[in-house]
């Protein structure tokens, strides 16, 4: 008898161990599938802050998977347009009436002055095969349980950042803040989700803010108007001729 | 004999005249003579500063880093400790030899940052093949450990002093951010513009280190005995890479300086065009100056025919008082020039006065031009205005021996 109640108690012990023993790659993987849009269009403001100066820009992004299309709308921006498809990116400025594709030194710049690198946009969501994820916390961020994830790059591998760490909402799949290190330990950039949103039955960032930590005064917002999951896409969106 | 006494007369007859076309050519001369030695000038010193503080006398890199040099990759590097370089630097031209390892970074203030060409030294060698020591305004020169040295451009732009923590941020080989933060030792204030605004020096095992480049170098730069030797060594080099099938090139200061090279040929251009310029102001002074004294003189030129010169005399007339104009102009042009070319030569002139201090067009020259000397291009401007002013006569002076001495008389 004795040893059946151990059995149990075993069983019982393994069994609950199993349940709560969720790994960083799972946690990773359910943000991202949460966060996975298969097509949307947004319309967004993006505000720049730079030592107190703030800029505002509108736009709208097509997307459908790794293709996505960002028109500005603002008036001062107007026409401007950038393509991603896969790992390429271009950009048209109507004032130029050309199109140019940005590769190199050019992708780390700020995305139209903003805190936000052409690099961190690009960023797809492949980062699982790139990095080496660790759970190494489970604290609340703003009252909301998260799971502290430590991702360090794996060896070899071609990433912008050596180490990254998340808060991950328990309950939610959200992605709350990061923070990417440099190699050398020293904190690059920081994001943070401000404001989520329970749309069409799962909870998605709305506001992020994106501060530079190696520059004083100034930050990005991005700030999602309306999102419209899976709307319909014309036929040649997410092509060159499009920019024009 | 007697027809060029009368046309030297003849210059004295028309003192005003004769003073103000030798101006006009002098005028030309001097202003070619300055611009020329000007250009002498901007294109020693720029070469001169090019070769002491940027590319050295030759250096050796794999000819695919040579392709993309420009961008400062960290694929096609050297071996630090390499056998090869270790061995061509035994010939008895070379004086010395140093590694170095460029890369792109940003610099940052904790405020801003800006795009800065960072550059890892070996704080033993490097001094013996670019003197930068000779250039601390404050401070020190580099020495090992987390330190870093940088222009005074550089520094007053990032508002950076002696003793300060400077950031650097750049990618490593596979392509991740990395960061180094520096103590700055020393400022340093060059003849070179882009070295003043551009370059962060931090000792090659730092950098080496921060890159993951392990032991890789991008170049190594080679000081020879002359400047000269480095094409002939260059060659000899590359003979030797290509004997033991390495993909090693040596490149000479002057392919390292072709761009450099190829904006001072379009100065040459300029003076071209300047020259050009010269002859237009120096033919029409002449030819105004004939033609005028072909119009007054014409009762006497009738008077010469009537008295049996031939047409042809009455031209060599005409061709000496030009020439004798054009010794005038040239002589006066060449004294001034002169003078000019020694003040330039002496004092110089302040590149920033002339541009407004923004800028020195991509000139690798900081402050001031100091002007360079060239004894032939006083020889040849000199026979050049005496040339012009007799060719410029010949058609004018024909044309008043053509007239009719019964109609050139009847002139009056």
């Amino acid at each position: 008898m004795k040893k059946i109640i151990f059995l149990l108690i075993l069983i019982l012990i393994t069994f609950n161990t199993a349940i709560s023993a969720i790994t960083a790659e799972e946690v990773i993987m359910q943000r991202d599938e949460n966060e996975y849009v298969k097509s949307a269009r947004v319309e967004a403001t993006m505000i720049i802050n730079n030592s107190g100066r703030e800029l505002e820009k509108k736009m709208i992004s097509l997307s459908e998977g790794d293709k996505a299309l960002i028109e500005f709308t603002n008036p001062m921006d107007r026409g401007t347009k950038y393509l991603k498809r896969e790992d390429n990116l271009w950009m048209f400025f109507p004032d130029a009436e050309d199109v140019v594709k940005l590769s190199g030194h050019m992708l780390e710049q700020g995305m139209m002055g903003s805190d936000f690198s052409y690099q961190d946009m690009m960023e797809s969501e492949k980062l699982i095969d790139l990095y080496n994820f660790e759970i190494i916390a489970e604290e609340k961020y703003h009252d909301r349980p998260c799971y502290m994830i430590e991702a360090i790059k794996e060896e070899g591998a071609e990433v912008s950042y050596y180490r990254r760490v998340s808060w991950i909402d328990k309950e939610r799949f959200i992605g709350l803040k990061e923070e990417m290190y440099a190699e050398s330990g020293k904190l690059l950039k920081e994001i943070v989700v401000e404001e989520t949103k329970k749309i069409e039955g799962r909870w998605y960032p709305i506001r992020t803010v994106m501060e530079n930590m190696l520059r004083k005064d100034t930050w990005t917002a991005f700030i999602i108007d309306s999102i419209e999951f899976n709307p319909d896409i014309p036929e040649g969106t997410f092509s060159l001729e499009s920019l024009q | 004999m007697f027809l060029t006494k009368l046309a030297l007369r003849n210059l004295t007859r028309h003192k005003k005249r004769t003073v103000i076309t030798s101006l006009v050519i002098s005028l030309g001369i001097f202003i070619f003579l300055v611009s020329d030695s000007l250009m002498v000038g901007l294109s020693d010193m720029s070469l001169d500063n090019n070769v002491d503080l940027q590319t050295a006398h030759l250096q050796i890199m794999e000819e695919k880093y040579w392709e993309k040099k420009d961008e400062m990759p960290l694929d096609n590097l050297l071996k630090e400790d390499n056998k090869i370089i270790k061995e061509i630097s035994n010939n008895p031209q070379v004086k010395a030899y140093t590694p170095r390892l460029y890369f792109t970074a940003t610099i940052n203030n904790g405020r801003e940052d800006y795009p800065i060409k960072a550059i890892g030294i070996n704080t033993e060698k490097d001094v013996e093949v670019i003197k930068l020591d000779e250039y601390i305004l404050e401070g020190e020169m580099l020495q090992e450990g987390k330190f870093a040295i940088i222009g005074k451009g550089l520094a007053e732009l990032m508002d950076f002093r002696v003793n300060d923590y400077i950031t650097l941020l750049f990618k490593t080989k596979e392509g991740t951010y990395n960061t180094i933060d520096a103590k700055l030792i020393g400022l340093l204030d060059t003849p070179h513009p882009n070295i003043n605004k551009q370059n962060v020096y931090i000792p090659l095992s730092l950098a080496q280190n921060s890159l993951n480049t392990g032991d890789k170098v991008s170049r190594f730069l080679f000081n020879l005995e002359t400047r000269e030797q480095s094409i002939p060594i260059a060659e000899q080099f590359n003979r030797r890479f290509s004997q033991n099938e390495l993909s090693l090139k040596a490149y000479n200061w002057e392919k390292l300086s072709y761009e450099m090279l190829a904006m001072l040929k379009q100065g040459n251009i300029e003076n071209l065009v300047m020259l050009f310029i010269i002859i237009i102001l120096a033919t029409a002074g002449v030819i105004n100056t004939v033609i005028l004294s072909a119009l007054e003189r014409l009762e006497e030129i009738g008077m010469m025919k009537a008295l049996g010169l031939r047409a042809r005399e009455i031209v060599y007339i005409f061709v000496i008082e030009a020439a004798g104009i054009g010794i005038i102009g040239s002589t006066i042009g060449v004294i001034l020039g002169g003078v000019g070319v020694y003040l330039l030569k002496e004092v110089g002139i302040s590149l920033s006065m002339m541009t407004g201090g923004e800028t020195t067009f991509g000139i690798p020259i900081a402050e001031r031009i100091y002007g360079g000397w060239n004894p032939e291009t006083f020889f040849f401007i000199f026979i050049f205005g005496i040339l012009v002013s007799v060719l410029a006569s010949i058609l004018p002076a024909r044309w008043g021996a053509k007239k009719d001495p019964v109609k050139a008389l009847y002139h009056k």
